[in-house]
């Protein structure tokens, strides 16, 4: 089991350490935070569920993915679950590359593809006290 | 042939659990998601918008048939990052 799904508050630069080389001048951190509303509502936070040894398995998928079509590059993941307010972290992509270029294409190729295939799924919970399940898209 | 159904998000909140063990008469997938959604209609009406993964992989196709033990996993549209 590789952790990359986790309950914990996530720290992207040691992610971003991680995939760092001395040969690699390109890194790039994508990471996605929970916004403060949810349509015009007024968010008080999200409850993330996920199936957790699949959603391991997508990621390691993913990654695999990844480095078929970018080889050179170095590319990590972690995404978060459980409860999650706005301004906190709930996903981050760490990619190293020789050059900026692949690095921002390996990055955004990969939370692309977390976005369509990861199984989790997001539940806003308003301060009004109403709720939404996020529309997803069919894995 | 008894299976583990695990059930997330809208199926899980239409049935009321997250998993449970079933005994089960037919023979493939089809067969018991029917069978599921009509035991409980709003789960019925969640499934139709699902995917679903068996033993971990995500099916294409229905029809697969079941096996003593499987996993069956109710995976509503994904919204991840």
């Amino acid at each position: 089991v590789q952790n990359r799904i986790t309950d914990k508050k996530i720290e992207p630069l040691e992610l971003l350490n991680k995939v760092r080389e001395e040969a690699h001048g390109g890194n790039v951190l994508f990471v996605g935070t929970v916004r403060n509303k949810g349509g015009n509502k007024k968010l008080a936070f999200i409850e993330y569920e996920v199936y957790r040894e699949l959603a391991e398995r997508t990621l390691q998928a993913i990654l695999l993915k990844v480095k078929r079509r970018y080889p050179n590059s170095r590319v990590e993941v972690i995404h978060r679950y459980g409860r999650l307010s706005p301004g906190e972290v709930s996903v981050v992509v760490a990619a190293s590359s020789e050059h900026r270029v692949e690095a921002f294409k390996a990055c955004m190729y990969t939370i692309n593809l977390i976005k369509r295939q990861l199984p989790v799924w997001k539940k806003e919970k308003y301060l009004d006290g109403s709720e939404n399940w996020v529309r997803g898209e069919r894995i | 042939l008894r299976v583990r159904i695990l059930y997330f998000a809208q199926a899980r909140e239409a049935r009321g659990k997250s998993e449970e063990i079933l005994d089960f008469q037919g023979s493939s997938v089809k067969e018991l998601l029917s069978l599921i959604g009509k035991e409980n209609p709003s789960l019925g009406r969640v499934l139709k918008s699902c995917s679903v993964a068996l033993n971990m992989k995500i099916l294409k196709d229905f029809n697969k048939k079941l096996s003593e033990g499987d996993e069956v996993a109710i995976l509503p549209p994904v919204a991840g990052g």
